[in-house]
């Protein structure tokens, strides 16, 4: 007795501490303090056989008249506990919550396994430093996390591809062949692994295809090719460069093509169009309000993180982004950013810039927001990353109504480049058109079924799809994501929203096996060879 | 073996005083204070237990970006907390129930060292200017000072009895020296 008694107080402390943090996480979690959600399945954790007959609403009928009863679906929770819409159950287990971080930290490269709630919906124009202190950090990280991208990268694509023979952009660039993405260890085709099932894949973890994530989305924002940086050093960021090698993105400067001249071909004649040479370029071209419109779209504008204040990624003070800083040319130049509809921060998607050609042709605009008009797409705030409060302390983009509508009066007549061998309804002329592409245009309309979403003059639906590619690995659902349209597909790599298909064969490996298509490899470099055509 | 002692001198020899866990007696002769050695493994025990949970524990951030930082990377945030609350809570097991003391020593040296390190690898969080103006973190970390005073204190004498032998070291002991370090 008198060896256990010192044993006695510590155990006890022991356990009220061990049933004390326990009973203090449940009523932590799920609060608006806390980063880990309520999830559905918290929901209907809660729901036991007893509260099936009882509405929420009625347990509160004895509490004060005053306090609006606070109604939820726990009476439908053993319904929906089968439902095959209760996803949640099925992944968040399996998923990690993202890791508590402030400005300017590393984050993981796989933040597709990752979910939570930010503490806040609402950003600060505050750095959690001095702003020297700020440039000290990155320049000890910087290299370090561009080694270590470099080599992530390295591990998902073999970026030593070589040119596909005799394709070229529509200003000249070799595409690149592909497929880059390379194949997990024990799998030696992309054909073996088509025959897996998609439980199959998703359970020995072999989808090559997982999203990328920006490479450091702590900070995330505007992240500019090389090539473009070396022509505007302003945008050099002191934290993290482009992920991607020069030869795998779209070229720069990339051809401009007007539907109101078409007779001109590439009217810039090579240039990049600035706000320098554009009244030049385009003087005797465009109305007065496309002429405005276009001098909008080149004048550069603070944005969360290029600006004059110490909330900033580059060494000296920004004056900020134009539209057409990432939309070269009305084209793209392959820079990449956040998708700035989702909270927290780093469940973001990292989207790459779209091309504006052919907006004209769009009835829904951007990868998730399903904006309606060229008007609204002008207007809307992904300088400030979907946040106002920013804009107010960074400031000031408060772009009138008259000039975004002529922002997308300019926007309107950027054509597709030329597509010679396809007549006026989208199919290939076959004088003009190889074995390989005609196969490749049958298979379209066919077997793999592309048609199905990229139809009509822009080979695009206008429909946001969820392909649900999360039954490939295991990862948080990505959701719906706007078709993007195919004409004059070559001149864009990289491809898919946030470019995790560099080449076009990679998209085609993408689809085989995400709508399981089981194309051979023949039928592969066939619908390759067609798309280089539109 | 010397004056009928049972320790051979051997380091892994069970009659080793540095292995022995100390009495209430020896605690009282002023050599280990018991409320110092409880106090910090309360604390020791309660802060590592709080990381086992995800966004519970405030030193979340800074604790497991040191760990990240100083493997490399090689370990993600939530591995890297959770080897950081096993060896938080071990620690504590081993200060409140008297156990493995010189195993308990090591690991906390170990981790004493992890703690400081933020103010090595991660300044610009640490300091609001090095090295004499700390952050909020920066005064939480130089705090574990005292920590390591305490933990210093109440370990020493099993980690290296000859040396708590001597008086000038045991200034509160007024009792005589427990009879296995009189033997060596």
């Amino acid at each position: 007795m008198k060896a256990i008694t010192p044993w006695i107080l510590p155990t006890v402390g022991i356990i009220s501490i061990v049933i004390g943090v326990n009973l203090t996480y449940s009523q932590y979690r799920g609060t608006d303090l806390s980063r880990v959600p309520s999830l559905g399945t918290t929901r209907l954790e809660a729901a036991t056989p007893a509260d099936r007959d009882t509405i929420a609403g009625e347990e509160t009928e004895a509490g004060s008249a005053l306090q609006p009863a606070e109604v939820t679906r726990k009476d439908y929770a053993a319904g929906a506990i089968q439902s095959p819409g209760s996803l949640a159950s099925d992944i968040t287990g399996k998923l990690r919550l993202y890791p508590t971080l402030t400005k300017g930290m590393r984050t993981p490269f796989d933040l597709w396994r990752y979910y939570g709630r930010g503490v806040s919906s609402y950003a600060s124009p505050m750095l959690p430093m001095r702003f020297d202190q700020w440039l000290d950090f990155h320049r000890k990280q910087k290299p370090k996390l561009m080694r270590d991208v470099d080599e992530y990268m390295a591990s998902r694509f073999d970026f030593s591809g070589r040119p596909e023979p005799g394709a070229f952009m529509s200003g000249g660039k070799p595409v690149m062949q592909g497929p880059t993405a390379r194949l997990p260890d024990g799998v030696s085709s992309f054909e073996e692994l088509a025959s897996l099932s998609p439980e199959q894949i998703r359970q020995q973890d072999l989808f090559p295809y997982k999203p990328l994530a920006h490479p450091l989305q702590s900070v995330a924002h505007m992240v500019f090719p090389d090539e473009w940086v070396k022509v505007h050093p302003e945008h050099a960021r002191i934290d993290v460069d482009m992920d991607f090698p020069t030869a795998y993105l779209p070229e720069f400067p990339p051809p401009m093509f007007l539907t109101t001249h078409l007779e001109l071909g590439d009217v810039t004649n090579g240039r990049e169009v600035t706000l320098d040479n554009f009244f030049e370029i385009f003087d005797g071209l465009l109305t007065p309000e496309q002429m405005e419109g276009l001098k909008e779209l080149l004048r550069p504008s603070p944005t969360t993180w290029f600006n004059h204040t110490d909330h900033r990624i580059t060494q000296s003070p920004s004056k900020g982004v134009a539209c057409f800083d990432c939309h070269v040319n009305g084209h793209t130049n392959g820079a990449f950013e956040l998708g700035p509809d989702s909270r927290p921060n780093m469940g973001r998607l990292r989207v790459d810039t779209p091309t504006m050609r052919g907006n004209y042709n769009l009835m829904q605009l951007s990868s998730k927001r399903s904006i309606r008009s060229m008007d609204h797409f002008a207007e809307v705030e992904e300088y400030f990353d979907g946040d106002p409060g920013m804009q107010q302390a960074i400031g000031p983009r408060a772009v009138k109504r008259e000039v975004t509508n002529r922002m997308a009066d300019f926007n309107s007549i950027l054509d597709y480049p030329p597509a010679p061998r396809l007549n006026p309804l989208m199919r290939l002329i076959p004088d003009l058109a190889t074995d390989a592409e005609l196969r490749g245009e049958a298979l379209f309309h066919g077997k793999a079924q592309c048609v199905k979403c990229h139809a009509g003059p822009a080979f695009v639906d206008d429909y946001l799809h969820d392909l649900r590619v999360e039954r490939f690995y295991v990862g948080r659902p990505e959701g719906p994501i706007k078709t993007f349209p195919l004409r004059g597909i070559r001149d864009s790599p990289p491809y898919l929203h946030d470019g995790r298909c560099p080449t076009l064969a990679d998209v085609v490996e993408f689809f085989n096996l995400v709508l399981e298509l089981k194309l051979t490899v023949q039928e592969k470099q066939d619908l390759v060879a067609y798309m280089l055509c539109l | 073996m010397a004056n009928g002692s049972p320790f051979c001198g051997c380091v892994s020899c069970p009659a080793n005083p540095a292995m022995i866990p100390m009495s209430s007696q020896q605690e009282q002769n002023g050599t280990s204070p018991i409320f110092l050695r409880y106090a910090l493994g309360f604390v020791y025990f309660h802060f590592g237990f709080l990381k086992f949970f995800p966004d519970l524990s405030p030193a979340e951030m800074l604790a497991s970006q040191t760990v990240m930082s100083v493997t490399f990377h090689w370990l993600d945030a939530s591995t890297a907390l959770w080897w950081l609350a096993v060896l938080e809570c071990a620690i504590g097991a081993g200060l409140i129930f008297n156990l493995l003391p010189r195993l308990t020593f090591v690991m906390f040296i170990g981790h004493m060292v992890g703690t400081f390190m933020p103010l090595f690898v991660l300044p610009e969080f640490t300091f609001k200017i090095a090295p004499f103006a700390p952050n909020v973190e920066g005064q939480y970390i130089f705090k574990n000072i005292v920590f390591l005073a305490a933990g210093w204190t109440v370990l020493l004498p099993y980690v290296f009895p000859r040396q708590q032998a001597r008086p000038s070291l045991v200034a509160t002991s007024r009792q005589p020296l427990p009879q296995s370090s009189r033997n060596r």
